[in-house]
């Protein structure tokens, strides 16, 4: 997340960029608690590359990339059916109509773009 | 006759044991199972390339005889969040709407771009059964 960078006097700040992680367990909320315990009951589990992209596109992404705390977005409760259930889950729709065959790479920028239009109001921020 | 570009609510996705054939685009489903994870509300429900209604939608588009949609049966599941979250949340019946129709012809087609094309007289139907979450744009009067 935009750490900055020096180069021969010149600055600048590494773009953000969603990634996967791993893990081994499926518990994905158990996930995201055990790193911030003290959202319990306050925000909405979400994946920011989705679930059902098992489904979709077999082998592209495993499950412990898509259960891993990289992956894994609280969004506060008060705007999640706005945040959440409606705007992300229409994106992701329109991409999936528009990728038939889409690569990892591919998911993670769309997961990276959803990140910069709404992360700022996740808990925690992402996107920079 | 009025037609429009429907962009449905999204209430989650296909589960797991949704049956495609991915070598065409759009994949052709054999078989639907529709995995909530929140619902806001509207009779009519998307899930690319998939769609559901409510049994309620059915009836009364059956009744009016819309064209260019048959139905069958999805599977409904609600994702292990919401069954935290929400755990006594009851879903009414849905079915599956199987768009076989022209766009811009029938009251349920998809155009070429993948996109759902209903008539005004379908939207007349869905309107009062919740559509409050569906984007509209309009397709023209061929």
């Amino acid at each position: 997340m935009g750490e900055p960078s020096f180069r021969s006097g010149v600055s600048s700040v590494n773009p953000y960029e969603g990634r996967f992680g791993t893990s081994t367990s499926t518990d994905y909320r158990g996930t995201f608690f055990d790193a911030h315990p003290e959202l319990e009951g306050k925000v909405w589990v979400h994946h920011a590359v989705e679930q059902q992209t098992l489904t979709r596109y077999p082998g592209v992404v495993t499950e412990s990339e898509i259960h891993s705390l990289e992956n894994l977005r609280g969004i506060p409760n008060e705007i999640n059916p706005e945040v959440h259930l409606s705007n992300i889950r229409k994106e992701w729709n329109q991409f999936y109509r528009q990728n038939p065959a889409p690569t990892q790479q591919q998911l993670l920028q769309k997961a990276t773009e959803i990140d910069l239009k709404y992360g700022w109001r996740f808990t925690p921020p992402v996107g920079g | 006759m009025k037609y429009f570009f429907m962009e449905p609510e999204v209430a989650g996705g296909l589960g797991k044991n949704t049956i495609m054939d991915r070598s065409t685009h759009p994949p052709i489903v054999s078989k639907l199972h529709y995995e909530f994870d929140g619902w806001l509300g509207d009779a009519i429900l998307e899930s690319f390339p998939s769609f559901i209604v409510t049994d309620e939608a059915r009836r009364n588009l059956q009744a009016v005889g819309a064209t260019g949609a048959a139905f069958g049966t999805v599977e409904i599941t609600a994702s292990e969040s919401l069954r935290e979250r929400q755990p006594g949340l009851k879903l009414p019946a849905f079915v599956w709407l199987q768009v076989k129709g022209v766009a811009g012809r029938d009251d349920f087609g998809i155009a070429q771009d993948g996109r759902l094309v209903v008539s005004e007289r379908a939207l007349d139907i869905l309107r009062p059964l919740g559509l409050s979450h569906a984007d509209l744009s309009n397709f023209g009067e061929p």
